[in-house]
């Protein structure tokens, strides 16, 4: 296997830093419906009325990393399912760059073919953290399936790793393609996923809050319902 | 445009239903987990058997437990229908 950590891709805030994507164009949806998920009729939509704050912890005497591991390949599983019926609205041209709003923009890097940060389209962007992840699924050494082998030692840094880059596909599907998910009846299935993933973070630790910034308002309204249950 | 094809329509509408029964499945009290749970204990209650077997009897449905996580991950990891 290999032992570098997978790279990390830049991560700009183009508020902040002097970037140099000035060239960058803003997303297709206009600034009208930047913020739709955050509107009460769709961010409180969401599947069935149980506690998804009980569905996170670890069940009594699991063990943890095999506890990641199911939630990751469920997590990934649901994302692929949910990008899935999207990839008609998200092509290279309505989305020339990955982003997460006007604010933020992605840029692939890897082990293998980016070793420099790439600027590249959402669609391929997407393409490249999916086969990724993938990959690290189907690595026996990292994802044992045989019965009595454990996980690496390096466990916990590359599940956070794949957490950090999963948020992203839902950070682009809520900023950039919000009306399609409405228009599809979509959104409390996305909401629902969503909110199981942020509670599956934060119970566990996995992503930096700076890397949730361009969801933190729909994070904090999501998990505010969960506290009025 | 914003008109999803027909076969973007089929595609959530399968999504959907995939969503609606996994979380009716995860928010349905109590979990298969526990129930299992809760017919080992009563199980052990029947047997009459020393505290000592009965630990060792929680350890062994426990490392099942484990087990079957390990398999349900292989499961879904197989089953994964729509790879980019
Ligand atoms: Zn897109």
């Amino acid at each position: 296997m290999n032992k570098t950590k997978p790279g990390i891709e830049q991560y700009c805030n183009k508020e902040g830093s002097s970037s140099k994507s000035k060239t960058a164009k803003k997303p297709s949806s206009g600034s009208s419906l930047q913020k739709q998920y955050l509107q009460k009729e769709y961010a409180q939509q969401t599947l069935g009325s149980g506690n998804l704050r009980l569905a996170v912890h670890l069940p009594e005497g699991e063990d943890l990393n095999e506890w990641l591991a199911v939630n990751t390949v469920d997590f990934f599983n649901q994302i692929n399912m949910l990008y899935g019926t999207i990839t008609e609205f998200c092509t290279p041209q309505d989305c020339p760059v990955m982003s997460a709003g006007p604010k933020y923009e992605y840029h692939w890097k890897d082990d293998s073919q980016f070793k420099k940060p790439a600027r590249v389209s959402a669609p391929v962007y997407v393409d490249h953290l999916m086969s990724w992840v993938q990959s690290q699924l189907d690595n026996e050494t990292i994802f044992p399936s045989k019965i009595g082998i454990e996980f690496p030692p390096q466990f916990k840094t590359i599940i956070n790793d794949i957490f950090r880059r999963l948020f992203r596909v839902y950070a682009h599907i809520y900023t950039t393609h919000f009306p399609i998910i409405v228009s599809l009846g979509e959104e409390a299935h996305l909401n629902t996923s969503f909110k199981h993933f942020i509670l599956f973070v934060k119970e566990f630790d996995l992503i930096d809050s700076k890397e949730l910034a361009p969801l933190s308002d729909l994070i904090e309204s999501l998990l505010a319902q969960t506290k009025n249950q | 445009s914003t008109v999803p094809s027909l076969s973007t329509v089929e595609q959530s509408s399968s999504t959907k239903i995939f969503f609606e029964s996994y979380y009716h499945r995860l928010l349905t009290n109590p979990s298969g987990r526990s129930r299992r749970r809760l017919q080992l204990e009563r199980q052990l209650e029947t047997l009459g058997i020393s505290e000592a077997d009965k630990t060792e009897m929680r350890q062994e449905w426990m490392a099942n437990e484990t087990e079957y996580m390990r398999l349900m991950r292989e499961k879904i990891s197989v089953n994964s229908f729509l790879i980019l």
